[in-house]
């Protein structure tokens, strides 16, 4: 018993002891920054802004940045920092930095760069007001993925597809060879909303005949528009030409099939390219224009953000983060993390290395490019809506109707 | 000589039952190392063992998650996590286990309610607390949180335990001269040696895989445990199951050998304190 007590009250001591230590260290005179991404710890994207980060804290003696890379948690743990309102000096903003972060961001409109921002992206981070918050530091210019060997067995070529009938044509004959034509990875649920982003702009928005961006950003939605969108993802559930375990399976999975070519198309941004070279070095992958619904329409690319840092409003030091936001604005440190992801540069100055996708990049050159869907035309929490309603249908727990009618009830919601 | 074979047959079966549900048991374990010793190219189903060895995971395990730094926090929370319930488990327990007065009883109604609520319920106020405190990414900040949401059930088990000790003993304790606080620690701590066991398997394990609390209240790179550093490789568009499988597989071996050495303790404090309690 006595050492049993000897030993707790160690422990007690320790403990007490670890509580002062823990609670007094602080380098005297070091202004200590923190930055998070949303980038996993071992993807080159984060190892790219490890490289950066650490050749600042070389060059600046004064000031020490700890970064901190995110992971599937990202979201959630900002969201409980904007609670609480204690959010990190920098932090990248995933694609949100006007809708959900901008009130708490800095206006970075007089730091002089304004007019090298890559024009794919600018109308992308700016709101209403002419205000933008971050630096994007690469493009996320995205179309349909594709496994280009899987393409080619199938006699399928990827410039005759042009709106969603040859779509349904090329997946019913790649669907023949005895390959999944689209894989979802529906357990992460954010595949099926990202499926709604990539085809919603060419049902509302990029046919200049049938354009409803007026309507949905005045709070009009068309619901009978959706119903038909939600029809074609049902279809092509219907004809099996998705995955089986299109509820079961992963993002990664999803990369994962791309990569061994059991699966042709895919609709998310090219990073699932990169994580499916992380599979199959070798595999031959690109990416398309995503297929114009109507027949007057032509296809389209989609843009987004992927990496862009923006500058806490509360940070006690906005002078020192501040110079750590424009140190990413020199020309080597954007092409390293552009680079990491094999997309263009956020300045239009600005040289990427694109890597394999390089000829897919001049191809689709001049291809109108469009936000993603919910970011620039939905009110706010409506990609959760997206989602689950995308999930309803492929368990067969709602029909096209019911998702249409929920996505607008959700707007008008939201809306207000 | 029928009885004899049927005892020996009986003997087969349960064997064979326990044969089986082991292997059950070690399937994810064996599907853990099966990953952990494959590069990320190798596409082959993962019940296969791998073609030849592969080790980056390991190295990235320990460098990209530093797992042995996370190893250090998690035992260091747990360790002192654990002592600080026990012990403070034990002292709270006693007088409402020893003094049954309706105020009491109240009060471990109380203590039983509050094990009713999901913690992360109120998860924003309680960031928002520790981040005022200044308790983010700090030891005392997650232990003092984990703490405060493990104390319910050891005092619960405690109180429950110390009532079947009988009232006797402290009696004696008193006429000898003992204070309360003596006829605690002389007498009745050492005879909550098996409820205690079951109290450090409970709030050890609980606090060890701790992930939710540990996710929002340690942040600093330098305070991640060991379920953020698996975590670490799970993002959202990127995922290295591989070096996630080496990273678990590193973590929990001291554990598996610390369980296996202590293990006829647990057992009997578990089995003790069960018929006990």
């Amino acid at each position: 018993m006595n050492s049993f007590k000897r030993i707790m009250i160690l422990v007690l001591i320790a403990a007490t002891g670890s509580f002062l230590f823990a609670s007094g260290q602080q380098d005297e005179g070091v202004v200590e920054l923190t930055m998070m991404i949303n980038f996993g710890a071992d993807t080159a994207t984060a190892v790219a802004f490890e490289e950066v980060v650490n050749a600042f804290n070389n060059e600046y003696d004064g000031i020490e940045v700890t970064l901190i890379a995110g992971d599937a948690n990202y979201e959630a743990l900002m969201k409980s920092k904007m609670a609480t309102n204690e959010l990190p000096d920098v932090w990248s903003t995933h694609g949100w930095s006007v809708m959900r972060y901008s009130e708490y961001l800095l206006p970075l409109n007089d730091q002089g760069w304004g007019d090298r921002l890559n024009p794919a992206i600018k109308p992308v981070i700016t709101d209403s007001n002419g205000n933008f918050y971050v630096l994007p530091l690469d493009v996320d210019l995205a179309g349909v993925s594709y496994n280009k060997s899987v393409v080619k067995a199938a006699g399928v070529d990827i410039a005759d597809i042009r709106t969603w009938d040859d779509l349904f044509a090329a997946m019913k004959k790649i669907k023949a060879i005895g390959v999944t034509p689209v894989h979802i990875g529906g357990k992460d649920n954010w595949t099926i909303g990202n499926f709604f982003d990539w085809t919603a702009p060419a049902m509302y928005v990029t046919d200049p005949d049938n354009n409803s961006s007026d309507e949905l950003l005045n709070g009009d939605f068309d619901t009978a528009k959706w119903e038909i969108l939600a029809g074609l993802f049902k279809e092509m559930n219907e004809k099996g030409y998705m995955n089986v375990d299109n509820l079961t399976s992963t993002f990664s999975d999803s990369a994962r099939a791309l990569a061994e070519g059991s699966a042709a198309f895919e609709f998310y941004g090219n990073y699932v390219l990169t994580e499916a070279w992380t599979y199959n070095p070798n595999a031959e992958l690109g990416f398309f224009p995503v297929p114009a619904f109507y027949k007057s329409d032509s296809p389209s690319l989609i843009s987004g953000e992927r990496a862009a840092i923006g500058v806490w409003k509360d940070s006690e030091y906005p002078e020192e983060s501040m110079l750590l936001l424009n140190y990413f604005t020199r020309p080597e440190n954007m092409t390293k993390i552009s680079a990491s992801s094999a997309i263009p540069a956020g300045f239009s100055d600005v040289e990427s290395d694109t890597g394999k996708l390089k000829d897919d990049y001049s191809r689709w050159f001049g291809t109108p490019a469009f936000p993603y869907f919910d970011r620039a035309f939905l009110p706010s929490g409506m990609w959760d809506t997206m989602c689950s309603t995308g999930a309803g249908i492929l368990s067969g727990d709602m029909t096209t109707a019911d998702a249409a009618a929920k996505m607008n009830e959700d707007f008008n919601r939201m809306y207000k | 000589m029928r009885t004899v074979n049927r005892s020996r047959k009986g003997r087969v079966v349960w064997s064979l039952l326990a044969v089986i549900i082991g292997l059950f048991h070690f399937i994810p374990l064996f599907i853990s190392m099966n990953l952990s010793l494959k590069p990320k190219t190798d596409l082959s189903s993962r019940w296969m063992f791998p073609g030849e060895l592969y080790f980056e995971n390991f190295r990235y395990a320990v460098e990209k998650a530093k797992i042995f730094l996370a190893m250090k926090n998690s035992a260091i929370i747990t360790i002192i996590g654990v002592t600080i319930v026990v012990l403070i488990g034990a002292m709270a327990a006693y007088p409402l286990a020893r003094n049954r007065s309706r105020f009491n009883n109240r009060i471990l109604q109380f203590v039983l309610a509050v094990m009713m609520v999901p913690p992360l319920s109120m998860l924003v106020p309680l960031v928002t607390t520790m981040t005022r405190i200044g308790g983010i990414s700090t030891y005392w900040g997650i232990i003092l949180v984990l703490v405060t949401f493990q104390l319910p059930i050891s005092i619960f088990l405690y109180a429950n335990f110390i009532r079947t000790i009988p009232m006797e003993l402290d009696e004696a304790a008193l006429i000898d001269g003992c204070s309360r606080f003596s006829i605690f620690f002389r007498i009745i701590l050492p005879l909550l040696k098996p409820v205690t066991a079951t109290v450090i398997i409970l709030t050890g394990v609980a606090i060890w895989n701790d992930f939710q609390f540990s996710l929002f209240l340690l942040q600093a790179p330098k305070m991640k445990v060991v379920t953020l550093a698996v975590f670490t490789f799970f993002g959202q568009s990127s995922s290295n199951p591989g070096a996630a499988a080496a990273a678990a597989i590193v973590a929990v071996l001291p554990v598996v050998v610390l369980f296996m050495f202590l293990q006829r303790y647990f057992i009997k404090g578990m089995v003790d304190s069960a018929v006990k309690g």
